[in-house]
């Protein structure tokens, strides 16, 4: 149950198959998701020389290299490929789709390959970003998620979520039994569909039956809103949510003093030990891990100052490289933290945060009410965290008598905040208001889960910007002990009665994207609860700058 | 990590859409060779260079039968192998093979006859021609290891059936011809019949020597007309009989392998049984393990409750417990 394993696997395999000299040629889609696995130097070390995209038609000749290409079977790449036959580069090409290609295609293929380079044609189901072990999102951009309204689909979306999930479910070797949630039009009808895949490629999902199924859950984001919204303090969710984590890059050129070779930098758990150990951190015992990072770093510098003896040269040369890498890393995550630090310090995100987890887990009206008009008549907020406050207001308190959402909005309105992001507030409540959620969001609505958060309030919180968890946490803790009920999270059989024992291995899926806040519960779930496994995925990873392009979808 | 390949449907495709277009190619190619040669010398050099296209389309052709012929030599099954596909598909390619030796030859000719204006055209012929022949080589080089693959194959088929039937082998000589009681049965009517004819010859001879013996007139006249009338039907009588006697004894030898092949099965199974006598030891074993260990375990369960009831009706202890904390309250109290 590692996703970064199973892409990698695939991965080495293609590579390892073709022995020689090889030229790896990917697609504008797969190219994210090998880079997300592997490194180039990686790469170079299987003798793969070059790699190149298919869409690239300016390609020397090279007869003398074999061509390995990776592509998901869309009909661009098709036709790109149908060109590359035609006029073949490289003298042998050996084809792997990411998903399962329509016979028309590998009809059209053959028939263009006159030349006859074509060797193997196979499917590996490799058709997602792999971002951590048990986190993996199928990169689709948050625009073009729905349809004609909030509860359809865009069609060419549906189907390649559909085709993402089998890929997933493939690689894992998983049949699941896929539960969904009641609630959700889009969740049910991507539940259906993936059944229905499942039962159509029966022979490639017969797999050896566990004891207890692996369950499929499919949740959507309407019914959580507010973890996107929230500041968040772990490293990785830190990091994608102020400067932004593209197929597991970073782009730092628009900070100020960066120095050249750090404008884009690679965070990735599986090359990077560093920040495999501290991506789940909160800023404030990152820092700590840095400074230690930096003592190391320091001891390694200084040893390597006293060269006395030729064994001391030797040992110098030898360590050497080693030693750059680490300089290399340590000056990244300096760089990096840094500039967060920097951000949180120039963008009051401290006392934004607080009253952000304030409205989200204690609801406070009056106190909370007052600190967003503070919030929102301070300059030195950035406008985006003002339109979160609001959000997060409206969302809270949309239900209660003597709100003031209108007040809130008026005040944007004041304070020169455009027309198009205050409509902002409205949306959200059509696409994520009340009744639209399924679950009891700020756990105020019955007597029993007010009493729990009122016991959870005397007992105080370790760390007041990190209080608020996820509503996934509670789904999957249900999960895990068999007590999520049929009714809310029906199953797509319908009749067959739900096993009672524990799931051992789950697979979330989040419609309309997951956040990192999740990933981080999951990842934590999974090192604190043994026997039970959970992946979680989504459409795409949000940080709430994505997240409100979403809702802008929906007020059009 | 499930992945599905599909390189034998691509390559079914590619083969099916080869075979429909391959008729217009052959075509076009050739109307391609043939459109630039408006002027006698180009005229001239197409033709060379259209009997070369042929020469190779031809070896071509010859390697496809080549390649269905290794197919068939490749098969190690012992029943249905096809000998004479095979060796019909080896006297075509000698056949194709010695006519393209011949076709190159020829063109090897033309060239020589033909006055190359150039040095360069000269060398491009010549390095065809080269070029045939050594592709006509490989072929008749693979060929040749595609018969010697044939013949070790049929060496290995021969020896395998020759285990199977090894006892059947044996018997099969001519003794077994002879001693069957089939056969005497059969056997012995002929010869009686064989020998009536010497008899009559002896009886004729007889009465030759005795001179005017009327009666023996008509064994006389038979044998005049008897050994053309009779030896056509005994020869045919006797073919019949060998063919069948032939005939029962390949059934003989075939029934002889099968009851060998029983029995040995026979001395299989007995092995198997002997196995599974030994598995039930060791499962028995098992079993009993299993029991110690429930027996075990709900002992210590016992001792266990045993001790807990000890220890939880132990009032003297609980009095000293509250004693001591008793006294150090006051003691701290005291203190303080």
């Amino acid at each position: 149950m590692n996703v970064i394993k199973a892409v990698q696997h695939y991965v080495d395999k293609m590579i390892d198959d073709v022995p020689g000299m090889k030229a790896l040629l990917l697609d504008i889609e797969t190219t994210p998701i090998v880079s997300l696995v592997m490194t180039q130097s990686a790469l170079l070390t299987k003798e793969c020389y070059l790699i190149d995209r298919v869409d690239n038609r300016n390609r020397g000749k090279m007869k003398h290299l074999k061509c390995i290409c990776f592509l998901r079977p869309t009909p661009e790449t098709i036709r790109y490929l149908i060109d590359e036959l035609r006029d073949p580069a490289y003298g042998d090409y050996f084809l792997y789709f990411s998903n399962t290609m329509m016979k028309s295609d590998i009809e059209r293929l053959a028939e263009v390959d006159e030349h006859e380079v074509v060797r193997e044609v196979q499917e590996y189901f490799g058709d997602y970003q792999a971002i951590n072990p048990d986190f993996f999102s199928l990169g689709i951009p948050s625009s073009e998620l729905f349809g004609d309204n909030m509860e359809s689909w865009n069609q060419s979306t549906f189907d390649q979520t559909v085709r993402g999930i089998s890929s997933v479910l493939l690689s894992l070797k998983k049949k699941p039994l896929i539960r969904y949630e009641g609630a959700s039009v889009m969740a049910k009808r991507l539940a259906i569909e993936v059944q229905r895949n499942i039962k159509q490629e029966g022979q490639l999902f017969d797999f050896r039956r566990p004891d207890t199924p692996p369950i499929l859950l499919i949740l959507d984001r309407r019914n959580d809103p507010i973890t996107p919204l929230l500041t968040q303090w772990t490293y990785q969710a830190m990091v994608h949510e102020l400067i932004g984590i593209h197929h597991g890059r970073v782009d730092m050129s628009t900070v100020p003093d960066i120095r050249n070779e750090l404008k884009e930098i690679v965070l990735s758990p599986d090359q990077d030990p560093f920040f495999e150990k501290s991506m789940y951190l909160n800023l404030g015992d990152l820092g700590a891990n840095i400074k230690q990072h930096v003592d190391e770093y320091q001891s390694k510098a200084n040893s390597n100052r006293n060269i006395e003896s030729i064994a001391d040269m030797k040992r110098f040369v030898e360590e050497y490289p080693e030693f750059r890498k680490l300089s290399s890393n340590v000056s990244k995550h300096v760089a990096l933290v840094s500039e967060l630090s920097r951000r949180v310090a120039q963008e009051n995100l401290l006392r934004i945060s607080e009253v952000e987890q304030g409205i989200a887990c204690n609801g406070n009206h009056s106190n909370d009410l007052k600190a967003v008009q503070q919030l929102i008549e301070d300059p030195n907020v950035d406008d985006q965290s003002k339109i979160c406050l609001v959000l997060l207001y409206a969302l809270r308190y949309e239900s209660s008598p003597n709100n003031s959402i209108k007040a809130l909005v008026g005040m944007l309105d004041n304070i020169g905040i455009s027309e198009q992001k205050t409509m902002l507030v409205p949306a959200i409540l059509r696409y994520a208001g009340y009744r639209q959620r399924q679950d009891d969001l700020f756990s105020n609505q019955t007597f029993l889960s007010r009493s729990k958060s009122a016991l959870k309030g005397l007992k105080g919180v370790e760390n007041v910007y990190t209080q608020h968890t996820p509503l996934l946490g509670e789904t999957l803790d249900q999960l895990i002990k068999a007590r999520l009920k049929d009714t809310s999270y029906p199953s797509v059989d319908g009749t067959a009665t739900m096993p009672r024992e524990r799931p051992q291995d789950i697979i979330v899926f989040m419609v309309g994207g997951a956040t990192f806040e999740e990933a981080r519960y999951v990842a934590q779930l999974n090192a604190s609860t043994p026997g039970v496994r959970i992946v979680l995925g989504g459409t795409c990873v949000h940080n709430a700058k994505s997240f409100l392009e979403q809702i802008s979808q929906i007020q059009n | 990590m499930t992945f599905k390949d599909r390189t034998n449907e691509f390559h079914a495709i590619a083969d099916r859409i080869r075979s429909r277009s391959h008729v217009p190619n052959a075509l076009e190619r050739r109307s391609l060779i043939q459109s630039p040669s408006p002027s006698g010398q180009q005229a001239s050099r197409s033709e060379f260079s259209l009997m070369a296209a042929e020469i190779s389309r031809n070896i071509t052709s010859t390697a496809g039968k080549l390649e269905k012929l290794t197919k068939l030599a490749k098969r190690k099954t012992l029943f249905d192998d096809k000998p004479v596909e095979i060796g019909e598909l080896t006297f075509i390619i000698k056949q194709d093979i010695a006519k393209l030796n011949r076709q190159i030859a020829m063109l090897q000719d033309y060239t020589k006859r033909q006055k190359q204006s150039s040095k360069q055209a000269s060398e491009h012929t010549s390095n065809v021609v080269i070029t045939l022949q050594s592709k006509l080589a490989d072929t008749s080089m693979s060929f040749k290891d595609v018969l010697e693959i044939r013949t070790e194959n049929m060496k290995m088929t021969k020896d395998k059936r020759d285990q199977f039937l090894f006892s059947a082998a044996e018997q099969s000589g001519p003794p077994a011809l002879a001693n069957s009681p089939l056969l005497k049965s059969r056997r012995r009517p002929n010869n009686e019949r064989t020998q009536t004819p010497v008899a009559s010859i002896g009886g004729s001879g007889i009465g030759n020597n005795n001179g005017g013996y009327v009666p023996q007139d008509e064994p006389e006249s038979t044998l005049s007309l008897g050994i053309p009338m009779l030896t056509p039907q005994q020869q045919q009588e006797q073919m019949m009989v060998l063919e069948q006697d032939r005939y029962i004894d390949h059934r003989s030898t075939a029934i002889e392998s099968i009851e060998s092949t029983i029995a040995e099965l026979g001395g299989i199974f007995q092995q198997l049984a002997t196995m599974v006598a030994e598995q039930r030891e060791t499962v028995q074993r098992i079993d009993q393990n299993t029991d110690d260990i429930e027996m075990h375990v709900m002992g210590a369960q016992r001792e266990l409750l045993k001790y807990y009831t000890n220890i939880s009706s132990n009032r003297w202890l609980i009095i000293k417990i509250f004693v001591t904390i008793v006294c150090f309250f006051l003691l701290f109290t005291l203190i303080m």
